[in-house]
């Protein structure tokens, strides 16, 4: 057990292993604050306001595959008259040693055909078996502005205000994320500036090319901490399948899965 | 159509950063090549072979419509897949009538046109057998070039007398002496003999007169033979892991370099005293597609020799450096001796070449490297056999390559890479290497991070993107690990390289680019610790560049430089370097020449930065700058007749605060180095 704690927390220092990143956004080395998808509710979530059919989306992720630490989410799509709704879960721990969920409701709306906006409102619940549980709230405010149909610019405050756990050693990330996003033709080029408040700068960039019209192939680097991604999605019929893996150059690779269904 | 007919533009494109107004200059090209070359592994690397291979097909262009692509991929700028697209047209429409139409082939861009046009041409006379041997004399041209240099500054080594201290020899001249002989571009006669400064002539070790005589003889195109080198030779295969002698550029400076194009035989004519084979070999046509290429070679290496106890002869270390200016070096000089015998069978098809090679490499004494924990999986014997197999091809917008090359008996290294041009504009290159610790090859220089391909685990991904017509943007990022100690590495380790480089080009006018390299490789604290420990050693270097186009004669060139030094236990410094370069070179006047100002400061050797310079023509190079000064030359270059040309050059560093330059018996009392260089060309029918 003790063991198994010590690897989390090496491993944890960083918050963004606990932050989840939607399958196809961790295959473009993390990117994704000016991309619009159902995985927006993870990135950015004015993203969400450009989706216009029902999505439900599952992932399992195993973070190094050497660990028993895994990730599990599921993410919901609705687009309605007033603006597009959303809801997203996820768990990331060790079974029977720490266990982090993350739930959010986001409502994302847009202002006229450039501008974007969308906020979340934010659980977490912090659970150590056998020592105690702390739980917290927070909230995200996203913006997406098309400069060009081509041409995006994201902006992401995950975290307003802070907000952390008070009883438990443990970090609701707090991050600002600027993106830009460039489809040139069948490739979308997309870079993140990732700021969060332990004074870390991150910049990662990532590319997605569509070799054909229902098989995308993707990668990515992240300056810090310094990895490589890659990963693939497949379309068949209304369902996506998209798979991405993370190269730390000392951990080793921590892959995901993603299933996502249009209603 | 659009997307085809683009298809490679970005990568012949990615050399055009060296940007050449309206005609290709051929120091511009060597200086882009050859960049990393020089600050990763040697500075004094001779980059003539190259510069020679520019010259020749300047003077000899290639014959697009007989080609198989080899002489194209010689040019090293050439991207493969339009090789593979002209190739293509050439079976599909039949010979090309005029090098403009080039244009017409996918691929083709209005700078890589502009750059490819003097090396190439349509439709040239038959092969050598029409030709009677008599005529080879009349109708072949002779070039006959001798170079001497040096030093004006007396330096500690020629000043000992003590013969039992180590001291140089032989006299402070250089002199290099190069003759060629080229009957069309089907047979070639090269001869190279070569005196380092410190080196003795005529006398002592070099009783023989120079230091170093290399020759060979090439013969092309003849029936089933097509290349036949008695002599000097190197040998090109594949990506370089098993067999790659002569001119290699490691991981090299540009994206195209991350695919190396391997020209097969061709003749030794570079006076690096290093990674080339002597004796003979032929590329033997057994069907169109389908070539063998036989080779044997024998020459004697420097190595340090030692006795071991049964009176068996031992080598601790190979000499890399061809100086030969000491007892010691004079001692080593020519001590061992190697045999290197094989075969590679390659199969080209269109756009698909798959090849083999295997080859065994003897020596008539062991070598032994020192007993360190880093050498533990190092070359140690007599003899070892390697055997590689490579492939390379073209699928749609993709070009694949990739070699996996076995030490036998021992360990393997793997290399596979891709070139995908993903947008008419945007390029992407991916390469993953796997070099086995035990894997070793004398002949390896494929891409790598660290000094050879060994011991290395790594993924390079690079972008290269055309904003319009004017704006370019280039990137990569390569992370890799050492899974094995190295050389002042005490520990397994890990690193990256990265870059990212703007470029605006004002069209035929003018360029400018920033360009920010950012690197991290681990090496041994310096610090004074009770264990050992390695720490990370950052070094980024952001750098402003333009080049100004007067007229047709004049040219200026200025750039800004900066270096940033970071390891744990020193001090972090930043070293910076400017210069300006002015350059005349009218078409038709007996004169030119070009001249730089350069002032720089580095707290020490760890932020060097490195700057190509131009030299007397073939003699090209990317000295280092150091400590604070000024630096200064000036090269200049008279045609006293039609065929007889005459450089001079002069060059100097003045160094501030100090009253010594250099260490040992390289150093000279005073603040000062300078140097003179004369060059005389004749060529004769």
């Amino acid at each position: 057990m003790i063991g198994r704690w010590l690897i989390l927390l090496l491993i944890s220092t960083k918050a963004y292993t606990q932050t989840y990143t939607g399958t196809r956004h961790q295959a473009m080395g993390g990117t994704g604050t000016a991309l619009q998808e159902i995985y927006s509710l993870t990135a950015n979530p004015a993203g969400l306001t450009r989706l216009d059919q029902v999505v439900v989306h599952v992932a399992y992720r195993q973070h190094f595959l050497s660990t028993e630490i895994t990730g599990q989410t599921a993410l919901l799509g609705i687009p309605t008259r007033l603006g597009n709704m959303g809801v997203r879960i996820h768990r990331y721990g060790l079974q029977d040693a720490y266990e982090a969920l993350h739930g959010g409701v986001v409502y994302a709306k847009p202002l006229g055909p450039k501008l974007a906006l969308a906020i979340s409102v934010n659980f977490h619940q912090l659970r150590i078996p056998a020592y105690r549980v702390d739980r917290s709230f927070s909230a995200d405010a996203g913006l997406q502005y098309h400069i060009r149909e081509d041409l995006v610019v994201g902006i992401h405050y995950q975290n307003i205000g802070n907000m952390g756990y008070e009883r438990v050693y443990g970090v609701v990330p707090s991050t600002l994320r600027i993106g830009v996003g460039y489809q040139l033709g069948k490739v979308i080029l997309t870079s993140d500036a990732v700021y969060d408040l332990t004074r870390t700068l991150d910049g990662r960039a990532g590319l997605e090319y569509a070799l054909t019209a229902a098989l995308w192939l993707r990668g990515g680097f992240s300056l810090y901490p310094l990895q490589q991604y890659a990963g693939f999605g497949l379309a068949w019929d209304h369902m996506v399948v998209d798979v991405a893996t993370t190269f730390h150059p000392r951990l080793g690779i921590s892959p995901q899965m993603g299933i996502s269904y249009a209603f | 159509m659009r997307f085809r007919s683009y298809s490679c533009t970005v990568l012949g494109s990615l050399l055009l950063t060296c940007s050449l107004y309206g005609q290709t200059d051929n120091a511009a090209l060597i200086e882009h090549l050859g960049e990393f070359y020089a600050e990763d592994r040697d500075e004094n690397f001779d980059f003539t072979e190259l510069a020679e291979r520019l010259e020749f097909y300047r003077q000899h262009p290639i014959d697009l419509n007989r080609t198989d692509g080899s002489e194209l991929r010689e040019l090293l700028f050439v991207p493969e897949l339009f090789i593979g697209n002209l190739l293509a047209h050439r079976h599909a429409s039949g010979r090309l009538v005029s090098v403009y139409e080039l244009q017409a082939i996918e691929g083709m861009d209005l700078e890589l046109l502009r750059m490819l046009i003097p090396f190439v041409e349509v439709n040239t006379p038959g092969s050598l057998s029409e030709v009677r041997a008599r005529e080879l004399l009349s109708e072949g041209a002779h070039d006959l070039m001798v170079r001497y240099g040096r030093m004006l500054q007396r330096q500690r080594g020629y000043a000992i007398r003590d013969t039992a201290r180590s001291r140089y020899l032989g006299s402070p001249d250089r002199m290099f002496v190069r003759y060629r002989y080229h009957f069309n571009r089907d047979l070639r006669v090269a001869v190279n003999m070569k005196k380092d400064a410190g080196e003795r002539f005529f006398s002592g070790a070099q009783r023989q007169g120079f230091d170093f005589y290399s020759g060979s003889v090439y013969m092309r195109n003849q029936g089933h033979v097509r290349d036949l080198v008695i002599g000097d030779y190197a040998l090109q295969f594949g990506q370089g892991l098993a067999m790659w002698s002569g001119l290699g550029f490691g991981k090299g400076a540009t994206l195209q370099q991350v695919a190396k194009q391997g020209t097969g035989l061709r003749p030794y004519t570079s006076s690096n005293e290093v990674l080339f084979l002597r004796g003979a070999a032929a590329t033997i046509a057994l069907k169109p597609n389908l070539s063998v290429t036989p080779f044997v070679s024998w020459r004697k290496l420097d190595g340090s020799m030692e006795h071991a106890a049964d009176s068996t002869q031992l080598v601790g270390s190979l000499g890399q450096t061809g100086l030969h200016r000491t007892p010691s070096e004079a001692a080593n000089r020519n001590a061992l001796q190697q045999w290197v015998y094989g075969l590679n069978i390659q199969y080209a098809r269109r756009r698909f070449t798959l090849g083999a090679t295997a080859f065994r490499t003897e020596f008539d004494a062991s070598i032994k490297p020192r007993p360190r924990l880093y050498t533990r999986y190092a070359f140690r014997g007599r003899s070892l056999w390697n055997a590689s197999l490579y492939y390379s091809g073209t699928v749609r917008n993709v070009y694949f390559f990739g070699e996996a090359a076995h030490r036998i008996g021992r360990g393997f290294a793997f290399l596979n890479g891709a070139m995908l041009n993903l947008h008419h504009r945007l390029s992407l290159v991916l390469l993953h290497r796997d070099f086995h610790r035990e894997y070793h090859s004398f002949y390896n220089q494929a891409f790598a991070a660290g000094s050879a391909a060994v011991n290395e685990r790594g993924f390079y991904s690079g972008l290269a993107y055309q904003l319009g017509r004017r704006v370019q943007w280039v990137g990569y990022v390569d992370v890799f690990r050492f899974p094995w100690l190295r050389y002042r590495v005490n520990a397994p380790s890990g690193g990256m390289d990265m870059l990212t480089q703007f470029t605006y080009e004002w069209y035929k006018r003018a360029k400018a680019s920033i360009r920010y390299r950012y690197r991290r490789k681990a090496e041994n604290a310096a610090l004074d610790l009770p264990e050992n420990r390695v720490v990370d050693v950052n070094r980024q270097q952001l750098r402003i560049d333009g080049q100004y186009t007067l007229d047709d004669r004049w040219r200026m060139r200025s750039r800004v430089e900066f270096s940033h030094y970071r390891k744990e236990g020193t001090p972090t410094e930043i070293g910076w370097l400017w210069y300006h370069d002015v350059i005349y070179k009218p078409m038709s006047s007996r004169f030119s020449g070009n001249v730089r100002v350069a002032m720089f400061g580095t707290p020490s050797y760890q932020s060097r930065i490195y700057a190509f310079e131009n030299n007397v023509l073939y003699a090209y190079s990317f000295p280092v700058y150091h400590n604070r000064g000024i630096r200064a030359y000036v090269n200049v270059r008279c045609r006293l007749q039609r065929k007889i040309d005459l450089w001079l050059r002069y060059a100097t560093f003045i160094y501030r605060g100090v009253d010594e330059v250099g260490t040992g018996l390289n150093a000279s009392t005073g603040n000062q180095r300078s140097e003179l260089t004369v060059q005389l060309r004749i060529q004769f029918d």
